[in-house]
């Protein structure tokens, strides 16, 4: 076990590096909505890859994925590697998202189809459809942080204790400075989450007698989990029904897909992938050893998403390193967190209330208000019951699935209509909250995701055949296309 | 290689051909070419190894026509 106090001093110290970051980015604000939730799309490509990066691999890696492999093996890389592979997107959407938010101004990628299709329901239902299975999502980082600051301390650190100190650092590096002081705390935080764990997994390995020895007692004493299917984990439907709905992360999750509008330039964006392309292959990795070194440290888990705090209390990690590496996954926890109520505030401000320009100061506020409802209400949910941290997480990229086809309709097909959008996004929800909440359909069951894939194509396609587009629905396909080819993006 | 997303349709169909390809390799290969043999070994991991290298330089290529 570590001493609560020694993990509050560590956590102290981290607060006030962040804290004087969200300061430092809070001068340069210029009390406008886009500086407020786009930091004016000047970000760099280092700050932007850093922050996509620590938003998009959360406490779900070292928590969840560890787990996974713990329980399951091999297969956890290759689910992982999938959802890494759903980055091929950024490729097709990246400039085209980048360059509709810079001709047209948009904040959030809700208003966006909003403007695409000429109805502000659509933009409507994309918001609530994110708030809705965003906050399992926001839950999860929450109750990961209490698993794993009450696991190592023994339960002195009590679970309401741990998730308030995550809830009260998003919140901190959110509501003074929007945007910049997200990505830059991001940034920094991405650099402790890999640091950490790359020392942490360096020392474990040491300890079961360097890389050769770690590989072959796995080899031997665990060859099943290097194998797929593996123990039992990993059947071809289990695989499918967790991949499926995670490869289009990149579009389907608006904290990300955001990260699309702000950026300063094509030159940024495509230096942002390379940062988040190095960042992921880097931490997949490093999170399926850290499972696998797991496995033959602390073979007898009941429950395999404790894999990380059994590491840290194994005496395998020295105590200044296991801090550091508590402080790395508190920071994948909050980045994601502090990201995601952010975008859900731009979207409240500006899809479901309508604020547009000349309405900064109440966006911002709304903003706000919204962040501190958003963590209030994971913090309140994540305390209710940790140990679902898998089942949540994994159900809110299969309810976020529904809106991939209206984004994927916006900007390659132009007879999509406002109608075939909304049937998709409303039948879509409807059937991923029905399977999962009223049917009983595991999120480790391939027909929740495929059917509801599945159904909302079917009723974009069908809906937009059976209708017509409106006279306001802007042609992104014809209007883009011009500047596509000046960036060399035909 | 370079996949020219940036210079036409073309390029773009080559650019989610390569795509689509290489992450249904990601599927089938493991379930039912190198893993699922009752012979484990490293194979999997050397095989995703490779999958995460080739992700990376389809990436790359599909970025490379873009300008500024």
């Amino acid at each position: 076990m570590i001493p609560a106090g020694m993990i509050w001093a560590a956590v102290a110290l981290f607060a006030v590096f962040g804290g004087v970051i969200a300061i430092a980015a809070m001068r340069a604000n210029t009390g406008t909505a886009n500086d407020y939730y786009l930091g004016s799309s000047a970000l760099g490509g280092a700050v932007a890859g850093l922050s996509y990066a620590a938003t998009t691999y959360s406490a779900f890696m070292l928590i969840v994925l560890t787990g996974l492999t713990y329980r399951g093996g091999i297969g956890a890389l290759g689910f992982e590697l999938i959802y890494f592979s759903g980055l091929t997107l950024l490729v097709i959407f990246g400039p085209r998202f980048w360059l509709a938010a810079k001709r047209w101004g948009f904040i959030t990628p809700s208003e966006m189809l909003s403007a695409r299709y000429g109805s502000q329901t659509v933009g409507r239902l994309a918001a609530l459809i994110a708030l809705v299975f965003l906050m399992p999502y926001c839950t999860t980082q929450l109750a990961g942080i209490g698993l794993l600051l009450s696991g190592v301390t023994g339960g002195a650190i009590t679970l309401p204790v741990a998730v308030a100190t995550g809830a009260g650092l998003a919140l901190l590096w959110t509501l003074f400075a929007g945007l910049r002081s997200v990505a830059w705390t991001d940034a920094a935080q991405a650099a402790v989450m890999l640091v950490s764990a790359l020392l942490a997994v360096g020392f474990v390995i040491a300890h079961l007698g360097g890389p050769s020895a770690f590989a072959q007692r796995i080899g031997s004493e665990h060859a099943a989990w290097l194998d797929m299917p593996g123990p039992g984990l990993w059947s071809l439907p289990t695989f499918l029904a967790l991949a499926l709905p995670w490869f289009f992360f990149a579009l389907s999750n608006p904290q990300v897909s955001q990260r699309m509008f702000v950026v300063s330039d094509l030159g940024a964006m495509r230096r942002m992938i390379f940062w988040v392309l190095g960042f992921g292959v880097i931490f997949t990795f490093i999170s399926v050893i850290w499972g696998f070194a797991a496995l033959l440290i602390a073979p007898d888990l009941d429950n395999p998403a404790g894999a990380t705090p059994a590491l840290l209390g194994s005496g395998a990690v020295p105590l200044p390193i296991g801090l550091l590496l508590i402080l790395g996954i508190l920071s994948a926890a909050v980045s994601t967190l502090d990201s995601i109520s952010l975008t859900l505030g731009a979207m409240v401000a500006r899809d479901l209330l309508g604020k547009r320009e000349g309405q900064d100061g109440a966006q911002i506020l709304i903003g706000r208000v919204t962040v501190i409802l958003v963590v209030l209400f994971a913090s309140v949910f994540a305390l209710r019951d940790a140990q679902i941290v898998s089942q949540l997480a994994a159900l809110s990229a299969a309810g976020l699935v529904v809106t991939v086809p209206a984004i994927i309709g916006a900007f390659f097909w132009r007879r999509g209509t406002a109608a075939g959008a909304i049937a998709s996004l409303i039948g879509g929800a409807a059937l991923a909250i029905w399977m999962s909440m009223i049917a009983g359909v595991s999120v480790f069951d391939p027909r929740l995701a495929g059917s509801v894939i599945g159904v909302a194509t079917l009723l974009f396609v069908g809906g937009s055949l059976l209708s017509t587009p409106r006279r306001n629905a802007i042609d992104f396909k014809s209007e883009l296309a011009a500047p596509l080819a000046a960036h060399g993006v035909r | 290689m370079r996949m020219e997303v940036g210079h036409g349709m073309n390029g773009l169909g080559v650019y989610l051909a390569v795509a689509g390809l290489l992450i249904a390799a990601g599927v089938v290969l493991p379930y039912f070419v190198i893993g699922g043999g009752g012979a484990p070994g490293f194979g999997l991991v050397l095989f995703w190894l490779g999958f995460a290298g080739a992700v990376i330089a389809l990436i790359a290529s599909g970025v490379s026509g873009w300008r500024r």
